[in-house]
């Protein structure tokens, strides 16, 4: 009984829906001519100006801008096609995805699919217009942050401050304090606060706080006591007013290094750091930085990138005076690259995007600064650092014979060997905090000689 | 490969409409189906092998159950049951069988070996959509399909693969042999796929990035506020998302020349659970009712009966979200509604005043999302305690006032959107222009253009439905 009810139901349901296909299937052999006549591309057009007759305006308007919609995919397709590929990307500073590779083993992993899809995507045409599009519709509609960039006041752009990446973070940590119980150098730790942070009341409305004060807390209840842990959230905050932050880099400026550098100078063991009076080069005014391109926002305003001279320099520089001589001789030397140079900066670095790359033409894995110096201290001085380092090391300079730099993040060395064989008595870590906290190469470098050893 | 990405709308799709377009009528299947395959291998290079398998092996048992149901109803029978434990078995394996495990090795007193599957792309869907033809065929609703390449066609096409709508069979067979084409038709689908397009990037993978910010702070230090505005984001995110994707699903079929039927319709503005459950993946709900509801008995039996079919229906509908608990609870907590609106609820409802109908609506679907987007149970249950002010949180924090306030105008937009009344703002505004036309080819190529902004420069493009 049940079952035959069911039966019934369930071909009253299918009523319900109103099957179109019943009267096709069904119906007569007319009717599935003219349907096979009309199918596709081979109807006569009589028929297409009939259909064309009964559409409503709306249906024009849709029926014609979906046309268009796929004609406009079939030019950008083909402009991309045609388009040449660029190996570099000047704005947003990286190497651009090139042509993936074919192979039986790249396309069983996928590895072909996503070359593939982010080679599309890098060499997009006019990249830079559909990202600036995009933020700009951002802000349209009120929003004041894209891809993690907020945009402040005063024409600041801000990296929201980043979460510790925890598990590198402890083992970063433990390997420094190793470090520091197995050896007497004199280590020094300096975790700059980053513009989010320091500028704070620049962030947009609501923009939620950033934690960093209270990681930077945490960092040093965890260090070592056999390490001098530098804070310089106050001696940069008191300047929150002045220029010492980029407007649109996550870089300090070197005002900001110099604010910093006044205030490590005591713990650093330099007594006297407002002795050398410092004459300011602007050496470019039209800097737009990493905040910038990743983000795509307008700009209120680009930045000036500063370069401080010792006045006595400054003034034999002006003079043009041939017997002149600089109140430091030093050498630089790029050691894995082989190069040798008697510039801390790299003015070619003005005409690329990455003007912050003047100082010491950017991050290098290990850079050697031998300078004529006599202090007497015993040993050369080893900054681990990233890249707030290169505007802060031209400060340190006339206080040190030799000074090299290891950026972690580059340098596959051995770093205990080169801390024998350079005898090296004092290590200064010198990182943002962004940098820091994220950082996932220091433990790595700081273990690496010691199974061998 | 997802529809909202670049190389899909720049690459495969132009590839694909030229050669299929310029194929003669007896090549359009083929074409279909080779780049379908394509479209499927190129996110699972292997599992496309088990896809392939499914078509073959439906496609003959699909021929087996038609001769013996010539010979008699016992002999088909047995037939299809073996299919559908075939089907429903590999399913089961690769969806279900790591959380069967899990599970039963906590109380079993021996351990079942563990197997690490990866969930393979579309799978719930498509073993859904053979099962409608197997299972129609027996019921003798269906003819069955003897050319495997429009078969095929059937279960792998591009458009509908990896995240529907679930087409079943009979809606379909007519168009696999012969479909229009037209300019009209071509355009039309083209702008709905523009719709959909917008819906998933502009809406869901922005409000969407909202969600995921609130949930990734730890539960404990949330704000009321920021809990309230999270639930409020994955609401709109999961139904732009899928509802977008259903859009586009149906404006690529009409470019191939398919009808879908439609795979939403509006569920946000729905004044009961019934009623948001006919609006709300319509696609899925027919399927339930079609191949489980009514053949246990559906609603024409004893109460009790009637009770056990809606929980069985609903457990099912939840598991098939997901293989965790929460889905299954989600599934359940439906059920019950569903059954104590049938029973009692809805004549009161409706009596009462028509924003108290909305509000219980929309309250009910958004706790329903809370259990749905949550990783475990004991999750949903902290955050649903965090919105209702259990515990010691505070009532508004910066989190929350940031990203309320910064996207208020896009929430706006997309209650709008919801309903039909953003849509038929955007039909008046061309039809009632003195340049329908102009006004038209603006309004979507900016929708579009903008859409291909954000897919450029794409930082954050998650794909909800993986998991099914």
């Amino acid at each position: 009984m049940l079952h035959k009810f069911m039966k019934i139901r369930r071909k009253a349901v299918r009523k319900e829906e109103g099957q179109t296909s019943k009267n096709a299937r069904f119906g007569n052999d007319n009717k599935i001519k003219n349907t096979l006549q009309r199918s596709g591309l081979g109807r006569s057009s009589d028929e297409y100006q009939e259909e064309k007759k009964a559409w409503t305006p709306l249906q024009k308007g849709e029926i014609l801008a979906g046309m268009i919609a796929v004609v406009l995919i079939f030019a950008i397709t083909l402009t991309n096609l045609f388009l040449p590929d660029k190996e570099f990307s000047e704005k947003e500073n990286r190497m651009l995805a090139g042509k993936p590779e074919l192979s039986v083993s790249s396309l069983l992993d996928g590895r072909f699919m996503k070359h593939s899809e982010s080679y599309l995507a890098d060499q997009f045409m006019f990249r830079d217009f559909w990202i600036s599009l995009r933020s700009r519709f951002q802000l349209l509609m009120g929003s004041s942050d894209s891809n993690g960039i907020y945009r402040g006041q005063r024409g600041y752009l801000f990296q929201g401050t980043s979460k510790p990446d925890q598990e590198h973070l402890k083992a970063n940590v433990e390997a420094i304090n190793k470090l520091a119980e197995n050896t007497d150098l004199r280590i020094f730790m300096m975790v700059v606060p980053t513009a989010a942070n320091v500028l704070e009341d620049y962030m947009p409305k609501f923009a939620p706080k950033s934690e960093q004060n209270e990681d930077l807390k945490k960092l040093k209840k965890d260090i070592s006591p056999n390490i001098n842990v530098i804070e310089s959230y106050d001696a940069l905050k008191k300047y929150e007013n002045e220029y010492i932050y980029y407007y649109t880099d996550h870089h300090w400026t070197t005002k900001g290094a110099y604010y910093a550098f006044l205030n490590a100078a005591p713990v650093l063991g330099i007594s006297n750091p407002k002795e050398i009076k410092y004459s300011r080069y602007a050496v470019t005014d039209s800097f737009a930085g990493t905040l910038a391109s990743k983000s795509g926002f307008p700009l209120k305003t680009k930045d000036t990138i500063e370069v401080w001279v010792p006045e006595e320099d400054a003034k034999g520089m002006e003079a043009k005076d041939a017997s002149y001589k600089p109140s430091v001789n030093y050498v630089v030397e790029y050691v894995q690259e082989d190069k040798k140079s008697i510039n801390i900066y790299d003015s070619e670095k003005l005409k690329s995007a990455d003007k912050y790359a003047v100082f010491f033409g950017g991050n290098y894995p290990l850079i050697k600064i031998t300078t004529d110096n006599d202090t007497g201290k015993d040993g050369p001085l080893l900054i681990l650092k990233d890249s707030y380092a290169n505007c802060f090391v031209p400060f340190l300079l006339p206080y040190y014979d030799e000074i090299i730099m290891v950026d972690p993040r580059y340098y596959y060395g051995d770093l205990s060997e080169l801390i024998k064989t350079e005898k090296i008595s004092q290590i200064l870590f010198l990182y943002n905090a962004d940098t820091f906290f994220e950082d996932t190469s220091l433990a790595d470098v700081l273990t690496a000689g010691q199974q061998t050893e | 490969m997802v529809f909202s990405s670049i190389i899909f709308i720049f690459a495969f799709l132009p590839i694909t409409l030229l050669l299929y377009y310029a194929a003669p009528e007896v090549l359009k299947n083929p074409v279909l189906l080779l780049f379908s395959l394509i479209f499927y291998a190129w996110g699972e290079p292997v599992y496309v092998v088990l896809m392939i398998f499914s078509i073959l092996f439906n496609y003959v048992m699909g021929l087996d159950i038609e001769e013996r149901l010539k010979i008699g109803k016992k002999s088909a029978k047995r037939s299809l049951i073996f299919t559908i434990v075939v089907d429903i078995g590999l399913l089961g394996f690769f969806k279900y069988y790591g959380f069967f495990t899990e599970n039963l090795n906590q109380i079993l007193p021996f351990d079942l070996p563990v197997v690490d599957v990866t969930l393979p792309v579309g799978i719930s869907f498509y073993t859904f959509q053979t099962l409608s033809y197997v299972i129609d065929i027996y019921r003798g609703e269906t003819k069955v399909q003897r050319n495997l390449i429009a078969f095929g066609c059937y279960v792998t096409m591009f458009p509908q693969l990896i995240a529907g709508p679930i087409v079943q069979y009979k809606d379909i067979d007519e168009q696999l042999r012969n479909r229009r084409l037209s300019v009209g038709k071509a355009g039309e689908g083209a702008v709905q796929f523009i719709r959909g397009l917008t819906k998933k990037v502009i809406f869901a993978n922005n409000i969407g990035a909202v969600f995921t910010t609130l949930t990734a702070q730890d539960i404990s230090e949330m704000s009321v506020l920021s809990a309230w505005v999270a639930c409020i984001a994955y609401t709109f995110q999961i139904y732009f998302d899928f509802g977008g994707y259903s859009d586009m699903a149906i404006g690529l079929g009409k470019m191939l020349g398919f009808e879908f039927k439609a795979n939403f319709d509006h569920p946000y503005i729905s004044t009961s659970i019934t009623e948001f459950w006919r609006r709300w993946h319509i696609s899925l709900g027919t399927w339930f009712r079609d191949y489980i509801y009514i053949p246990l008995g559906g609603s024409y039996v004893k109460p009790a009966k009637h009770i056990r079919n809606m929980f069985v229906v609903w457990l099912f509908t939840g598991l098939w979200h997901g293989a965790d608990w929460n889905f299954a609870f989600w599934g359940l907590y439906y059920g019950v509604l569903l059954t104590l609106e049938k029973y009692f609820l809805l004549r009161y409802l409706e009596k009462s005043p028509k924003f108290l109908q909305h509000i219980y609506t929309m309250g009910i679907v958004m706790i329903g999302w809370v259990f749905f987007s949550s990783p475990s149970l004991g999750n949903a249950a902290s955050l649903l305690g965090v919105m209702f002010g259990f515990g010691d949180h505070s009532l508004i924090d910066d989190m929350g006032l940031y990203y309320l306030t910064s996207n208020l105008l896009l929430i706006g937009i997309m209650v709008l959107a919801s309903g039909p009344a953003l849509h038929n703002l955007l039909n008046r505004l061309i039809s009632l222009s003195k340049a329908p036309k102009a006004t038209a080819v603006v309004c979507y190529t900016l929708m579009f253009v903008l859409c291909v902004a954000f897919l450029v420069n794409e930082t954050y493009n998650p794909f909800l439905y993986f998991r099914f």
